[in-house]
């Protein structure tokens, strides 16, 4: 693999479950290097989508391409090179935490044990206890741990952090995942798909949302940030009932106006300057925000 | 590691069968006590349905534990996860020939008077052993297929039974066309013709399980299930007779057992048109007598849906997470366990026993029944197959309320039926061995005697614990284990001291 030859490509990707589109021509690039994160509502074609670049789901039409190989074809190779965390995680009932990393490290070429010691200290996680008794979050810790260990060139998360706690949540996302991406920035990828955005907000390089099975807004985090802004008059007198062209949304409370803007916020702002309010604030909105008012 | 883990779920059938097999050495302690056809049964269906549940479970536990999509994105070729599961499969069914075989062999040695291996011969016919290896190739072969192609144990399990019964239906007439015997093993090369169509088979589903699983696609099972069967669903007549009211507790708890034995109506559908396959290939062919298969696929039908009418109901609200919520109504638990208890029993005496009777009826006015021996009152064949498929029943039942799911119900009560009724019979040998010493009392009436009132003593303590246990809601290994043991005490001990009592009412 060039550097220029991204971690993920997917072109114009169909995939139906009977006669119900679950993804409709999906297009996606993900360079390698990069926290790219897969927004959606429930039932967007997330998760079908990831189940696409694993071959786990073979795709009606489209191509499919993980650092410029088919996962069709050459799926030992491409799964070699990434791990998955699953939105279920499941294991094997009867093997403890140790045999269940044993079990999958069995799978891979290179197994990081001393970042398995830390990552099982951290969640505090005891290795002999049998996967059958582990709660949801500490199945799903187990799978983060598995997926961490082999020091994949792509990590593919679906809902990585969904029935973890707030701390643990928040040391996964700030520690772990930071550092997976630190010892080896530019190789490095992560693709989540994720409800919990804000949380990811700091890690995300660029994203795009699904909805219904369609790709509806793929952008750079920052340029997000540049594009979608929050807008906030205050006027002396009850709020001017003007339409701002360029406005994604507005909202008109007593002497107040809030307006989300989609690209055209200088140009509004010099539209609400003209009508002499009494104060006038902005500020980018975060990836959530993007996510509701897109989706709205 | 990864053959550990591929044995690992596969050692309870794989052990039970073989158990099942060697109870075979109790033979001569019931020959002329009228058990032999009783005993006959749980030692096939034992051997042969825990060695075909082995296979069915090499892939069937992945989909049941949902640990198939982990399995699948590891670095490894698919071809190579099939062909490990495939050899771990083949491997364990010969093993378990194998330990059979050294297990009677070390038995027979201490057996008096070689009667062992007389038991053995006089029970198993040349062409029935030849024809359970020619199964067992198959099932090995078609498990994977029909395990994924169902998405669970049980079906795989019936699956590949079944087409192979199908399959050999569809044959009769072309073997008939070819080799005109009544008696197709009167010709050793009808051996031969056999095993090689055993052998197209087994290769066509070994490539089509392949196939099937490197193609393989894990879709969210209930998703799907649900997005398919609504419209199905909603055009099914009996959903507006069984869709729940805003009134009526009660009628909506039956209603709603009854849902959940919707497999066995299921399976029960199958054996019919399994049934009319029969009847209409025996009336084209008139000359041929083939009335034999209706006491084949009974045999297998009934104790298989016993079974599961017993087991389903509790086992498939576990899986689905249910139990907890059903126990949290404002209803009573017992109320709940003996409405459970009664539709299951309904299900199992209407569709288990009440259906093949039927059938046996109405078909006895459409044919001559020579090959069949099941209705025959002389041999009481139905009523061995009543009690063996009770005995299924009650024991599902029970061990759905100390397990986790169907499956690990139906695999205790698989085992439970092997290890109760040897346990019994060897709690009235011993009695009957303190009767003979005092030479005292008419040894297979005791032995009779003994078992029904060790039946009824089990019954009442494995209803007792089943419903202690469903109160409880959440099992464990230790619950089951004592459970079990206290079980198997009391049947041994009832069985000793009804066989030993016997001499003093006497």
């Amino acid at each position: 693999m060039n550097n220029t030859t991204p971690a993920i490509e997917i072109k114009d990707l169909v995939y139906t479950y009977g006669r119900s589109d679950a993804v409709h021509g999906l297009n996606l690039t993900v360079p390698a290097g990069g926290c790219y994160g897969l927004f959606g509502r429930n039932g967007a074609g997330k998760t079908t989508t990831m189940k696409c670049l694993l071959n786990l789901l073979r795709p009606r039409s489209g191509i499919v391409r993980l650092f410029g190989m088919d996962p069709a074809k050459q799926e030992v190779e491409v799964k070699r090179r990434l791990a998955y965390v699953p939105d279920y995680v499941a294991f094997y009932p009867w093997m403890s935490v140790r045999e269940t990393l044993d079990y999958l490290a069995s799978f891979r070429a290179h197994w990081n044990r001393d970042t398995e010691r830390g990552l099982l200290d951290r969640f505090q996680l005891d290795q002999r206890q049998q996967t059958s008794t582990l709660s949801k979050g500490q199945k799903t810790q187990v799978a983060l741990v598995a997926a961490i260990c082999p020091e994949p060139d792509l990590l593919l998360l679906d809902e990585p952090t969904s029935g973890l706690d707030p701390i643990v949540r928040r040391e996964f996302i700030e520690t772990v995942i930071g550092a997976y991406q630190e010892s080896d920035p530019g190789n490095r990828t992560i693709l989540v798909s994720t409800h919990l955005i804000s949380e990811f907000e700091g890690l995300i390089d660029e994203f795009t949302i699904m909805n219904k099975g369609r790709e509806v807004l793929t952008l750079g985090a920052d340029q997000a940030r540049d594009r979608y802004q929050k807008i906030r008059a205050r006027f002396a007198t009850n709020a001017p009932e003007t339409t701002f062209p360029g406005a994604l949304r507005q909202r008109r409370n007593a002497r107040e106006l809030e307006i989300i803007a989609n690209g055209g916020g200088p140009e509004i702002l010099d539209q609400l300057r003209r009508l002499s309010p009494e104060s006038l604030t902005t500020e980018a909105l975060t990836l959530e925000e993007v996510f509701i008012a897109t989706l709205q | 590691m990864q053959l550990v883990k591929e044995f690992r779920p596969i050692l309870l059938p794989w052990i039970g069968a073989v158990i099942a097999g060697s109870l075979i050495v109790l033979k001569p302690l019931v020959d002329g006590v009228g058990l032999e056809t009783l005993l006959i049964m749980v030692v096939s269906y034992g051997f042969l349905g825990g060695l075909a549940l082995v296979p069915t479970m090499v892939f069937g536990q992945e989909v049941h534990d949902r640990t198939l999509s982990l399995l699948l994105v590891q670095p490894v070729g698919r071809s190579r996860i099939w062909r490990q599961k495939m050899l771990v499969a083949a491997g364990a069914v010969i093993a378990g020939v194998g330990a059979e075989v050294a297990l009677l062999a070390g038995i027979s040695t201490w057996y008096p008077g070689g009667e062992l291996w007389e038991a053995v011969q006089t029970s198993f016919r040349g062409e029935q052993l030849f024809l359970s290896g020619v199964f067992l190739v198959a099932t090995v072969c078609s498990s994977g297929f029909w395990t994924l192609e169902a998405g669970s144990i049980v079906g795989g399990v019936v699956f590949a039974t079944a087409s192979q019964l199908v399959t050999a239906l569809a044959l009769v007439p072309v073997w008939e066309r070819i080799r005109s015997y009544d008696d197709p093993f009167r010709d050793p090369l009808n051996f031969i013709i056999i095993g090689v169509m055993g052998l197209i088979y087994s290769g066509l589903f070994l490539w089509l399980g392949w196939r099937k699983f490197v193609r393989l696609e894990l879709r969210d099972a209930r998703s799907v299930a649900s997005g398919n069967s609504s419209s199905l669903a909603r055009r099914w007549p009996a959903r507006a007779l069984l869709g729940s009211r805003p009134e009526s507790p009660v009628l909506n708890l039956v209603r709603k057992e009854i849902w959940l034995q919707k497999p066995i109506a299921q399976l029960a559908g199958a054996f019919v048109v399994f049934w009319c396959g029969v009847v209409v290939l025996q009336r084209l062919r008139p000359n041929q007598d083939i009335t034999y298969l209706f006491d084949v696929v009974t045999c297998l039908f009934a104790p298989v849906s016993a079974l599961l009418a017993g087991c389903i109901s509790l086992g498939e609200e576990r899986s689905l997470n249910l139990s907890l919520s059903q126990m949290a109504l404002p209803f009573s638990a017992p109320a709940q366990w003996l409405l459970k208890l009664l539709v299951s029993l309904g299900t199992a005496a209407v569709l288990s026993l009440g259906l093949p009777i039927l059938l046996f009826a109405i078909t006895g006015g459409i044919l001559e029944l020579h090959g069949s021996g099941l209705m025959n009152p002389k041999d009481e064949g139905i009523l061995g197959l009543g009690l063996v498929s009770a005995l299924m029943f009650l024991l599902g039942f029970w061990a759905s309320t100390l397990s986790g799911n169907t499956v690990r119900a139906a695999i205790v009560a698989i085992v439970g039926v092997i290890t109760l009724p040897a346990l019994a019979l060897l709690g009235i040998y011993w009695g009957t061995l303190f009767l003979k010493a005092e030479g005292i009392g008419s040894q297979n009436e005791q032995i009779k005697a003994g078992l029904w009132i060790t039946a009824a003593g089990a019954l009442i303590l494995m209803l007792s614990q089943s419903l202690i246990q469903f109160r409880r809601w959440q099992g464990g290994r230790s619950q089951l284990l004592s459970y079990s043991l206290l079980l198997a005490g009391v049947v041994l001990f009832v069985a000793v001291g009804t066989a030993s009592l016997g001499f003093l009412m006497l």
